[in-house]
């Protein structure tokens, strides 16, 4: 029998012999993080749940040929940014979610009366949503989605060397914007 | 153990030693670097900063809707049916069902109701029964070719296998994980049911119980009795369909 407590692994074999129980499980796992993964690319909510389902859909077509060679997690996130690129392509017209343009950074203020009125870590945020694409995904994949170089490697298609550099080049430059909103952080 | 990085090579790895992804070797690089250049600790709070924000940001996206899971199962459904092996839906059973494929544990007792579990599943949800059949023997002991009837009176229905899952009075069972072959076979002969189809998701099977015309008292009465063999049945529901 099933138990909730299954590996990711132990849930994509049973998913494999068509257990849609196995797969609604591993859904309910997994679903809020490829979610936001996907929602930080494509920038509107109704697309990025349209993008899960087809995610989850592959998974359970492919779940047979998962060979393990990275984590579960790490094939979903791979897949999903797959498929959120080739969405994006196609929609590039489509309209930014309130959700994600709350985030967006106001440029009515001052940097002195931004910093004031929001505190650091508010500023910083806002500041990460300045960044590209590039930057922004390295930034989540290391530090919401908790991925290691080689896995952040994988799911990008680059280097390990480049993950580390394109990730050292995304800090640099949001202490850039820092340094524009007017905090200096001293670094690098 | 690899070379130790220089001071850039440990600033590029200050975010994973952060958010704790690093491999043992490169924590202790890291460390080490962090002992002799104090400095050092000024980035990596710098880092800490940053996966606080970086999370927290994520976390304001909230979660999707139901629409994506009720959208996933619609593309499920429209999926070709992949159905389980014969293998894997007998061990769902309780777990016990395999116990017939292993020669020296199962008793002839226990040989038999497999072989009448495994003949209902097979017969009603196989594409044939020859097929049934040909996956029966090559799990039977050695010296034994076990094959049933679909005509073999008191055990089997006579309807074929299309028929019998569309007409008729049906409950839905979910058995005791721990529930052995001849304690299922018995509550199942007790009230006459046969098992149609499953495992649906929840390990639930659609047992059919009667004709169509059985009068609504006995279908409870029925649901009452299973129901209440709680080392075999661990759930029973009115089928809706």
């Amino acid at each position: 029998m099933i138990a909730q407590g299954s590996s990711d692994e132990v849930l994509l074999a049973r998913i494999a012999e068509g257990d849609r129980l196995a797969m609604q499980i591993l859904f309910g796992r997994h679903q809020t993080r490829v979610y936001r993964f996907v929602l930080n690319m494509v920038r509107n909510t109704a697309q990025a749940e349209d993008v899960i389902s087809e995610v989850f859909l592959d998974v359970w077509r492919q779940a047979g040929r998962f060979e393990g060679r990275s984590g579960v997690a790490t094939w979903l996130l791979s897949i999903a940014r797959f498929k959120a690129l080739s969405g994006m392509r196609k929609r590039q017209d489509a309209p930014l979610d309130d959700k994600v343009a709350e985030v967006i950074r106001d440029e009515s203020d001052t940097p002195d009366v931004q910093l004031q009125k929001k505190g650091k870590g508010i500023l910083l945020r806002q500041c990460m949503t300045k960044l590209s694409q590039e930057h922004r995904e390295v930034l989540d994949l290391v530090y919401y989605h908790e991925r290691s170089v080689e896995e952040v490697a994988t799911i990008l298609g680059i280097p390990g060397a480049t993950v580390k550099t394109r990730m050292y080049y995304a800090r640099q430059k949001l202490s850039e914007f820092l340094r524009q909103a007017g905090v200096d952080r001293g670094w690098p | 153990m690899s070379a130790m990085p220089d001071l850039r090579g440990i600033e590029e790895l200050l975010p994973w030693y952060a958010a704790g992804t690093l491999d043992p070797e490169q924590a202790a690089q890291v460390e080490a670097a962090l002992a002799a250049h104090p400095e050092l600790r000024r980035s990596l709070a710098l880092a800490e900063e940053e996966l606080r924000e970086t999370v927290g940001l994520n976390e304001a996206l909230g979660a999707p809707s139901t629409r994506a899971l009720e959208a996933l199962f619609a593309g499920i459904d429209a999926e070709p049916a992949r159905g389980a092996p014969l293998g894997r839906r007998l061990r769902d059973l309780g777990g016990q069902l395999s116990e017939w494929f292993s020669p020296r544990t199962a008793g002839w007792a226990t040989l038999t109701a497999g072989l009448v579990i495994a003949a209902q599943l097979a017969f009603h949800l196989t594409p044939s029964v020859q097929e049934a059949n040909r996956q029966v023997a090559a799990g039977g002991p050695a010296g034994l070719t076990p094959s049933f009837s679909p005509r073999e009176p008191g055990r089997f229905a006579t309807a074929n296998k299309d028929e019998a899952a569309r007409s008729g009075s049906f409950l839905l069972v979910a058995f005791q994980g721990d529930a052995k072959i001849a304690a299922i076979n018995d509550a199942l002969a007790a009230v006459r049911a046969v098992v149609v189809d499953g495992p649906r998701a929840g390990g639930l099977y659609r047992l059919r119980i009667g004709p169509a015309s059985l009068p609504e008292p006995e279908i409870q009465r029925i649901a009452e009795t299973l129901g209440g063999n709680k080392g075999v049945i661990r759930l029973v529901l009115r089928s809706s369909e």
